[in-house]
């Protein structure tokens, strides 16, 4: 388990805070969204928890480094000097088959042998998840990890998350720009406020894995969000 | 190639062949002295205190370039006698090796890695600025062990400096490593080419220069442009 208490984050050369009285409590098993505004300090909490980032004025009781991590950052970061798998083999010591198995879950096991820059954005956004997967976290961190992936590929990648969740039981902590997505994928949900920001709503969310959009509780749920933080959300969800 | 030789043919013509020598001449003289065990013995002497003081000079360069290129205190104590030596001219750092150390293999070594060391410190430390600490990160979360992290992570990113280090750096150290042989040393190329220098001999001067330029355009093909391949393939 990870307990973390913020009293404070700011940059250098920069007089307000970031980030202010944020706690967060994330159990084996639980899947959480971070929501807010561009600017809102997500990505940093992100790194404060990933034990990337020990500037902050609080503290973290599991540090990262306890625990088997993986961050998919917002852009792919592949080492462009090692091919696709050579890039995946790098989170199992270096095992091929392990690998070359994980590319082809995210659909990509006939590019292992080429460079990231042979591979298109979204391409090297999935290589970065078999990367991650691979790991087998258990702290798995996710900073808009679908963002360039189209639709087809954003439930592929959906589903694949789900299994290894249901499967291995990590704590993941998801920061999304995308309402229905935190909603399909999360247990709870994080709003955070204008910076300095801080948690202004937690949200259970009340429905299983596989949402259906269709139906009457859960748009019933979405609106209710929607019209509870109208002006937090703008820009969030996809209407 | 073959331009060349027809060039260096038609400037035998407009000069007096005492001042430049046909590429047959030259060529006679390479092989006498081969036969003569001349040629390759004064070759490998020089080679073996290019390769000897070239090899120092990465590493030292290397482990200063990092050091200065990660620390923003060391780079400005050391700056300063970076720049001196960057500046101080080749000849006088040779004289005082050998007034030093006198006429030894030591006072080559050290002449050379004078000359060369502050070159690729400057190289090395570029490097170091120019690495890109977001792939760092993912080292570091992912748990890799240090080593793995030098070796996949941060020693990619400084190889176009070592090819960039390398190249310079043989092209600067046989030249020092020459003046060093003509001014204190009693074999090797320089040697060579200061007594053919006394006997107004240019057609020796061309012989031996022309087996070294050989000697280096074999290392460029056969170790440095296989490993700029292999390194560079993803660049491709």
């Amino acid at each position: 388990m990870i307990h973390l208490r913020l009293k404070q984050k700011g940059f250098r050369g920069s007089s307000t805070p970031v980030l202010r009285d944020v706690q967060l409590n994330l159990m084996p098993g639980s899947f959480t969204a971070i929501v807010g505004p561009s600017g809102a300090g997500k990505t940093t909490l992100l790194r404060i928890v990933a034990g990337l980032d020990h500037e902050y004025d609080g503290d973290l009781d599991c540090d990262a480094q306890f625990l088997r991590t993986a961050f998919l950052f917002q852009d792919a970061r592949l080492m462009p000097w090692l091919t696709a798998a050579r890039n995946v083999a790098l989170a199992c010591e270096g095992d091929r088959g392990r690998a070359t198995a994980a590319l082809h879950s995210v659909g990509l096991a006939e590019v292992a042998d080429s460079f990231p820059n042979q591979l298109s954005g979204g391409m090297q956004r999935r290589v970065a998840m078999a990367r991650a997967l691979v790991h087998e976290p258990q702290l798995l961190l996710l900073d808009e990890p679908f963002a360039s992936l189209d639709e087809p590929a954003v439930r592929e990648m959906h589903a694949l998350l789900r299994s290894y969740c249901q499967q291995h039981q990590p704590i993941v902590v998801l920061v999304s720009h995308n309402l229905d997505e935190a909603l399909a994928l999360s247990d709870k949900l994080l709003f955070l406020g204008e910076s300095p920001s801080t948690i202004i709503h937690t949200f259970t969310v009340p429905f299983s894995d596989d949402l259906d959009f269709a139906s009457e509780t859960v748009l019933h749920t979405r609106q209710r969000l929607l019209d509870k933080l109208p002006k937090l959300l703008e820009g969030v969800i996809d209407t | 190639m073959a331009g060349f030789f027809v060039i260096w043919q038609l400037c035998v013509a407009l000069f007096s062949p005492d001042l430049l020598p046909s590429p047959q001449q030259v060529f006679v003289r390479i092989t006498e002295q081969w036969q003569a065990d001349e040629l390759q013995r004064h070759l490998l002497v020089t080679l073996r205190r290019v390769f000897i003081s070239f090899s120092i000079a990465m590493i030292v360069g290397l482990i200063l370039g990092m050091v200065m290129g990660s620390s923003n205190k060391v780079d400005v104590a050391l700056d300063g006698p970076l720049t001196v030596f960057l500046n101080v001219p080749a000849l006088v750092v040779i004289i005082l090796s050998f007034l030093w150390f006198g006429l030894t293999e030591r006072a080559v070594v050290i002449a050379v890695l004078l000359n060369k060391v502050p070159n690729m410190t400057v190289i090395f430390r570029e490097g170091v600025r120019a690495i890109n600490s977001d792939l760092l990160e993912v080292g570091r979360v992912y748990g890799l062990s240090l080593s793995r992290r030098l070796l996949s992570i941060y020693l990619p990113q400084l190889y176009p400096y070592f090819l960039a280090a390398t190249r310079t750096g043989l092209a600067l150290v046989w030249k020092i490593v020459l003046v060093v042989e003509l001014l204190g040393c009693s074999d090797g190329l320089g040697f060579k080419l200061g007594v053919f220098f006394q006997y107004f001999d240019i057609e020796g001067v061309l012989a031996y220069s022309f087996a070294f330029v050989v000697v280096i355009l074999c290392i460029e093909g056969l170790i440095l442009r296989p490993w700029e391949r292999s390194v560079m393939r993803w660049r491709i």
